[in-house]
């Protein structure tokens, strides 16, 4: 990190580990593979700018770079409701033609659990839908998830109990109403 | 502070200590963890979500044009105005936690094992290895301290 920050070139690293974190997070937040691109693409230019800004408070898993990025990434996003706002959103069935499974019926059901778990964080409120893919997909600590959401570990806790509730009380009625 | 809202954080805090132990475990084999107090329904939808949310990576053309862009953002060349837009078909991409590296992950619209694909390696390879392209080599020496120029609007 401090190595890229000296010299701008030394990116690149940082750019192949995170690129794929990036991606994803903005795939879950728009659901569109080509905003999601956008968006990268914009996290990574506006952090290759402000870099010489960024001080390291970490090292390995517990490097702020990643927390860093992960706040751009959110800045942007909210950008992008507001645009979003104006414009008619991007449904849940684009996500799941860029997901679909091609193979064997075999995986009918794992396309259809993926589908029932999508349509269980859609319906929550936006903060708890990204405190849950922060935890579950980035597979990040609760400490990370509130430096970049700027709550509180306790408050993220919560968040994502709350969270998990809803989808489990959402899941039981999808699964009942299959019956 | 609140009995309601104590008694709501030490929930939270089994569910996180929960959740821990399942992620931690989704490399390895799915396993039962003992001594939590949790609600069944809310367990078995932190498994389904641990299952099925799965991390997406984008194309690798995609990749690899931003590369080049930032590349030229760092090295002062002209920079494209704009990425193209590509189709998006999702490879596997490396994680930075070798111990996870076994969780699943969409490739090109369908879900398989990371460790199965000859993608890894190459990628392995890939992050491991020092630019060695003309173009990386020549802008590492006609750098030599520049600060970062980066197009306004880039």
């Amino acid at each position: 990190m401090e190595a890229a920050r000296r010299n701008p070139l030394d990116f690149e690293p940082l750019y192949r580990k995170y690129v794929g974190q990036v991606y994803s997070f903005a795939i879950y937040e728009l659901r569109d593979p080509h905003r999601a691109e956008d968006l990268t693409e914009g996290v990574f230019l506006r952090a290759l700018a402000a870099l010489p800004r960024f001080h390291e408070r970490g090292e390995g898993d517990g490097s702020s770079f990643r927390i860093w990025l992960f706040r751009i990434a959110r800045n942007l996003v909210a950008n992008e409701r507001r645009h979003d706002r104006r414009h008619p959103q991007t449904g849940l069935d684009q996500v799941f033609e860029h997901i679909a499974t091609d193979g064997p019926a075999a995986r009918a059901e794992d396309r259809e659990e993926m589908e029932l778990a999508w349509r269980a964080i859609d319906r929550l409120p936006e903060e708890r839908r990204r405190a849950l893919v922060l935890r579950f997909v980035e597979e990040m600590s609760t400490a990370e998830i509130a430096a970049i959401l700027g709550r509180s570990e306790g408050a993220v806790r919560v968040l994502i109990h709350r969270a998990l509730r809803s989808v489990a009380a959402d899941l039981q009625r999808g699964m009942g109403g299959r019956r | 502070m609140s009995v309601i809202r104590l008694h709501d954080e030490a929930d939270a805090l089994q569910v996180d200590l929960y959740l821990e132990s399942l992620l931690a475990a989704r490399a390895r084999q799915p396993r039962q963890v003992e001594g939590l107090d949790l609600d069944a329904e809310e367990r078995a939808a932190a498994e389904l979500l641990a299952e099925r949310f799965v991390r997406f990576h984008p194309s690798f053309r995609f990749e690899e044009a931003l590369a080049a862009r930032l590349r030229a953002a760092t090295g002062g060349r002209k920079v494209p105005s704009a990425v193209t837009p590509l189709p998006s078909a999702v490879v596997l991409g490396p994680d930075d936690r070798s111990a996870r590296a076994r969780r699943r992950v969409l490739i090109g619209g369908a879900i398989a094992s990371g460790v199965s694909l000859a993608g890894a390696a190459l990628f392995a390879w890939r992050a491991a290895s020092t630019p060695r392209t003309p173009f990386g080599r020549a802008a590492r020496a006609a750098h030599h301290g520049r600060a970062v120029t980066l197009r306004k609007g880039a």
